[in-house]
């Protein structure tokens, strides 16, 4: 489901900076993402169901990830899907800028 | 004599359990609410619209959840049925979602397949089942809200750009 870039590409929240370091390797559903961050952080960071899911459509609409629908057969009383998350060449690029802008601002002298 | 006890005991906590679910559901949605006609405010609609467009969608919302909870009541006529209530829920949730509003629950049923995935697991981890009841009541609310609250600003921009 591809979507439209956004311009402001450093504008990358918290919570939106996680998911995609955590889409960086290999693609993950809902809940793997939310044990995978709670898991890297030992418990100390955690994000809801409430914020994840919202958070994911957002940076899809931005196409810094993209989705596919799981395999698996749905969910036998409510007949929901699974759904897989991939980080997109634009999500990459995000988080590259962003690592190089909070570097260089780590290293900026002072010109003045 | 102390089992006679102890069964009042459970049905008392049993109904505070539900007080306090309902007083949490009600003042969530009351928040909504306001925050709902602040951003309808923010948009320039008037204040007397504002308001009166939050009423009728806190009316609706409270309707979705009285119809989902008297359907989820009246399958409980068993112990069995009783843990399943969740799910039962999930389900009601699911079906009203599908029908009337097709294009939401294509883009969150993932949401809700991972609540119920959630929960399997914490019943697999031997977690006491009025906790994983209550996690899973909580997460159900929350998606509930959520979704409606994105439906409804969708039709606040739609009635956005008509004016």
């Amino acid at each position: 489901m591809p979507g439209k870039n956004s311009n402001g590409i450093l504008d990358l929240t918290l919570n939106e900076e996680i998911i995609l370091n955590t889409l960086m390797f290999q693609e993950r559903y809902g809940l793997e993402i939310i044990n995978a961050i709670s898991e890297a952080s030992k418990g100390k960071k955690t994000i809801s169901f409430g914020s994840l899911y919202p958070t994911l459509r957002k940076l899809e609409k931005r196409g810094f990830v993209t989705s596919r629908w799981g395999d698996e057969t749905p969910e036998e009383t409510t007949g929901a899907r699974r759904r897989y998350y991939k980080i997109t060449g634009n999500g990459l690029q995000a988080i590259k800028q962003k690592q190089q802008f909070l570097a260089t601002l780590q290293n900026l002298q002072p010109s003045w | 004599m102390i089992t006679a006890i102890f069964k009042k005991l459970l049905a008392v906590l049993r109904v505070l359990k539900n007080a306090v679910i309902y007083l949490t559901f009600e003042t969530v949605l009351l928040v909504i609410l306001g925050i709902l006609a602040g951003i309808l405010i923010q948009l320039g609609f008037s204040t007397i619209i504002a308001i009166s467009i939050s009423i009728i969608l806190f009316v609706v919302i409270l309707l979705f959840t009285a119809i989902a909870y008297i359907k989820r009541r009246k399958t409980k006529t068993n112990s069995y049925l009783r843990v399943q209530g969740e799910v039962k829920l999930a389900d009601n949730i699911a079906q009203i979602l599908a029908r009337k509003s097709p294009k939401e629950w294509e883009e969150y049923q993932d949401w809700l397949h991972d609540i119920l995935l959630h929960r399997s697991h914490l019943i697999a981890r031997n977690y006491p089942m009025w906790k994983v009841s209550i996690i899973t009541y909580w997460q159900l609310t929350v998606f509930s809200l959520t979704v409606s609250l994105i439906k409804l600003k969708k039709i606040a921009r739609a009635v956005w750009k008509i004016r």
